[in-house]
């Protein structure tokens, strides 16, 4: 009876393995931004997202530095934005994290078009958010794509009235992330 | 035995359980394994400028700044001169970003006429992460000429005897969000000195500091102290106290003085005027950066 039980063990070893699924990952995902405002257009990105999606529960959490972002019109517009808006000193991150809602299966090759239901945190500002994504599945690879919208309002990013015309209040998001299954 | 298999399986069902219960996002950085990357101190200073002299902050590659500073005549001249408002000296000024780590600059001042063009080289720069350097340096290097008339136009006058140099070693660290220092070692070179004791080498050593009050306000102050010598003697050491105002693309500047001009070559080894005399000129300084690649709209 014990050697049945303990093969039986044995046996589900591996069912474990199966049900832990795949974790799909990267920390070089690309995210821009484009404020565009009456009177001037300032872009920003950067090539460091870091992220993971579990295809198990369908879980998946993206963070990036606030500091990791170049472009801009100028260096003082970067200082600006770190200092005075985004107060990259405080709140060092900007993060994700949530669930698919549709029950999709990611170890499948294939194109879905789903929802990311999460927390939305931006200045220490976190928001319940459903972003629409589209994810491609193919060879072991999970690309995500995506563009929304982001109220500096609903994170508390005040804009002082002397530049209002320079900064959009909704600022255009697009994220490209391409990421690899853990081994 | 068939029970503490039962109950290892139990355990080990919870403990898997209690891995994915873990958030995602908490087990990010060990999943990403990113590595640990080089963070670099930026805005050890609003400006280019503290008050007269210069500091560590350099603006970016193909920017350029434009600094209009002004001094008024001592405050002690009282009401008939409308507290010295009526007069001024300035300086006009550009500076640019040739390079991530070099910005050359020009100026002309109306204190005696004075051009000055300047380099200024970034050697360190604060940062922490996977490398970790405490301060920022900067050295920075001027020229100075003077188109004053000549004294006595009959004697046979070289063209050397305009030049002025002035050396600094800037030595920065922020030390948190509100608070940087800025020491800084100089020399000022003076090809031509009025008396024959007069010291045509004039080192000093300065310290400078800011106070962030707000996000957009920030009080400054900067100490110039002469080494003992013949110039320490005959003349006082610049002090200053500044405040800087950002607003969108300016910064403007307030500041109190006991210097006439803000070129290294007046102010380090030529003040005069005492703080505790009130002869204190006030005085302003305007800062405007242009990006020269600007994605304006059309």
């Amino acid at each position: 009876m014990i050697k049945n039980i303990t093969s039986l063990l044995f046996l589900l070893f591996p069912l474990f393995g199966n049900s832990q699924g795949v974790l799909f990952y990267t920390n070089s995902g690309k995210v821009n931004f484009t404020s565009d405002a009456p009177l001037e257009v300032i872009k920003a990105s950067s090539n460091s997202v870091a992220g993971a999606v579990k295809s198990t529960d369908r879980s998946f959490a993206f963070s990036v530095l606030v500091k990791s972002f170049e472009g801009f019109n100028s260096s003082l517009q970067r200082t600006h934005f770190n200092e005075n808006y985004l107060e990259s000193d405080k709140y060092p991150k900007i993060t994700f994290e949530g669930k698919i809602i549709e029950d999709i299966n990611l170890t499948k090759d294939g194109t879905y078009n789903i929802r990311g239901k999460g927390k939305f945190s931006v200045h220490g500002v976190t928001q319940e958010r459903i972003i629409p994504c589209k994810l491609i599945v193919s060879n072991g690879k999970l690309t995500v794509s995506a563009s929304f919208t982001v109220f500096l309002d609903d994170h508390n990013i005040k804009i002082p009235a002397i530049v209002n015309q320079k900064i959009a209040e909704e600022i255009l998001v697009s994220i490209n992330i391409e990421m690899v299954i853990k081994k | 035995m068939r029970k503490i298999i039962f109950t290892s399986f139990f355990l080990l069902l919870i403990g898997s359980y209690q891995i994915s219960a873990q958030g995602l996002l908490d087990s990010l950085d060990g999943i990403t394994n990113q590595p640990k990357q080089v963070e670099y101190t930026e805005a050890t200073f609003k400006a280019p400028r503290l008050v007269n002299g210069q500091t560590v902050e350099l603006i970016g590659k193909k920017e350029m700044a434009v600094i209009i500073a002004h001094r008024f005549a001592p405050i002690s001249e009282g009401a008939y001169n409308f507290y010295g408002l009526t007069q001024n000296i300035i300086r006009l000024g550009v500076d640019y970003g040739l390079l991530n780590r070099v910005n050359i600059g020009l100026g002309v001042g109306s204190y005696q006429r004075t051009f000055d063009g300047f380099i200024k080289i970034s050697l360190l720069k604060q940062c922490h992460g996977s490398k970790s350097i405490p301060v920022t340096v900067v050295l920075s290097s001027t020229a100075f000429i003077s188109a004053e008339k000549w004294q006595d136009p009959t004697k046979d006058n070289l063209f050397n005897s305009r030049l002025f140099y002035s050396y600094q070693l800037l030595v920065a660290r922020k030390f948190n969000n509100r608070i940087s220092l800025q020491l800084t070692p100089g020399l000022v070179h003076r090809n031509l000195v009025k008396r024959e004791i007069d010291q045509n080498n004039v080192y000093s050593i300065a310290a400078g500091g800011r106070f962030k009050l707000s996000k957009r306000l920030a009080l400054n102050a900067e100490y110039y102290y002469l080494l003992p010598g013949q110039t320490a003697d005959d003349f006082v050491n610049s002090f200053s106290l500044g405040f800087d105002i950002e607003t969108g693309g300016h910064i403007f500047q307030l500041l109190f003085t006991n210097s006439i001009s803000p070129q290294e070559k007046v102010f380090i080894p030529e003040t005069t005027h005492k703080w505790r005399d009130g002869d204190v000129h006030f005085g302003f300084n305007i800062i405007r950066v242009f990006g020269l690649s600007h994605a304006k709209k059309v």
